[in-house]
């Protein structure tokens, strides 16, 4: 059990390092809701299917 | 986890996969999470990576997810290969980071700046043109890179491609519009895929709340003297953890509920709903690391401090 805890607290701290579950996220949600330029996301800015996101973030299709 | 079809579930039912709704991976890899982290983890970029089938045209989509029932992909997106435009296809060098699962695996993707000569082809807003592209296993040389003290059975290693060339079909990039029709393939594509690793997080979570109520029935706390069942302060942790994981948690089922819902109308997701979904899959892996630490610090002398500041300061 010792080393069942120890290895939680290891994985759970790679597990949050990975760059769609780190902490900047919180700040690219809330220029989304303010309806901001997000192109500073890189991730973001990939993830690109939507005419919607296309028309709310000013890029031309 | 292949046998048992884990990696088919977001094939597309054309090419025999599951093409379940995104919630059945996001609990999949939660319950085995919940037994070993590491193999949560490799479960959820191999079972992302059939989405890819609904992307990639028929005959490619065939060749690599219609053909071995146990088929597995593994691989970075970010654009760390160079692919030069040549006759059919491309010719591609590059070499990239954190390929977990790639030593399972019988495909491996890369992402890839597209280039004419050693000019970067560019789209309409300036930005490098970036595709996804699919390599045999064998044609990729994996090295001994993952140094991690984290999900160490990953094997997340370095890997590189050498001029290796790629026919055209065997890419795809996340601005095209899907080929399969599900409402799976509709959703936003990384969006998607981060309530999946979030659910890692979640079932590791889970498992330190199970060892600390294992460890509470047995364990007698030193300074106290009494069992560790009987201390307030493990009992005021323990309601916390539990309050804060299923509130992060509910929050991502919620999340997912709803972006489901609007794709089954036919509609895309807007940026809104987008951005929450990556909003509710970090809160939830914040939840579950405070819930881990909860537990950690909990389990007092059941987790030595060496351990700790290693952990820590890592």
């Amino acid at each position: 059990m010792k080393a069942g805890l120890e290895r939680c607290m290891r994985d759970i701290h790679a597990v949050g390092e990975h760059l769609t579950l780190a902490p900047p996220n919180y700040q690219m949600a809330g220029q989304a809701f303010l309806d901001q330029y997000m192109r500073s996301t890189p991730l973001l800015f990939m993830d690109d299917r939507s005419p919607s996101y296309v028309n709310a973030t000013g890029i031309e299709p | 986890m292949a046998q048992a079809g884990l990696f088919r579930l977001w094939i597309p039912r054309s090419l025999g996969g599951e093409e379940t709704d995104p919630m059945t991976l996001v609990r999949v890899v939660e319950e085995v999470s919940r037994a070993d982290g590491a193999a949560g983890w490799c479960l959820a970029i191999g079972g992302e990576y059939g989405a890819f089938g609904g992307y990639l045209s028929a005959d490619a989509a065939r060749e690599i997810y219609g053909s071995d029932p146990l088929v597995r992909t593994a691989g970075a997106l970010r654009p760390f290969g160079n692919a030069v435009v040549v006759e059919g296809g491309y010719r591609v060098t590059g070499r990239w980071p954190l390929g977990s699962g790639c030593q399972h695996s019988g495909w491996i993707v890369g992402g890839c700046r597209i280039l004419d000569g050693d000019q970067p082809r560019l789209m309409p807003d300036g930005t490098p043109l970036v595709r996804l592209l699919f390599f045999p296993a064998t044609d990729c040389e994996i090295l001994d890179t993952w140094r991690s003290i984290g999900l160490r059975g990953t094997g997340s290693h370095d890997y590189t491609v050498t001029d290796v060339f790629v026919p055209a079909a065997r890419s795809l990039s996340f601005r095209e519009p899907p080929v399969e029709p599900g409402p799976l393939y509709a959703m936003s594509t990384i969006a998607l895929f981060a309530p999946v690793l979030a659910a890692v997080g979640l079932g590791i979570a889970r498992h330190a709340i199970d060892i600390l109520l294992e460890l509470a029935r047995t364990k007698i706390a030193s300074r106290s003297r009494q069992s560790l069942r009987e201390d307030t302060t493990m009992q005021a942790s323990l309601g916390q953890a539990e309050a804060v994981l299923r509130s992060g948690r509910a929050f991502l089922y919620e999340t997912l509920d709803e972006a489901w819902a609007v794709v089954n109308a036919a509609q895309r997701l807007n940026v809104s709903q987008v951005a929450m979904l990556w909003l509710a899959s970090t809160l939830a892996a914040t939840t579950a690391k405070q819930t881990t630490e909860l537990m950690f610090n909990a389990g007092g002398s059941a987790s030595p401090y060496e351990s700790r500041s290693r952990t820590l300061y890592a």
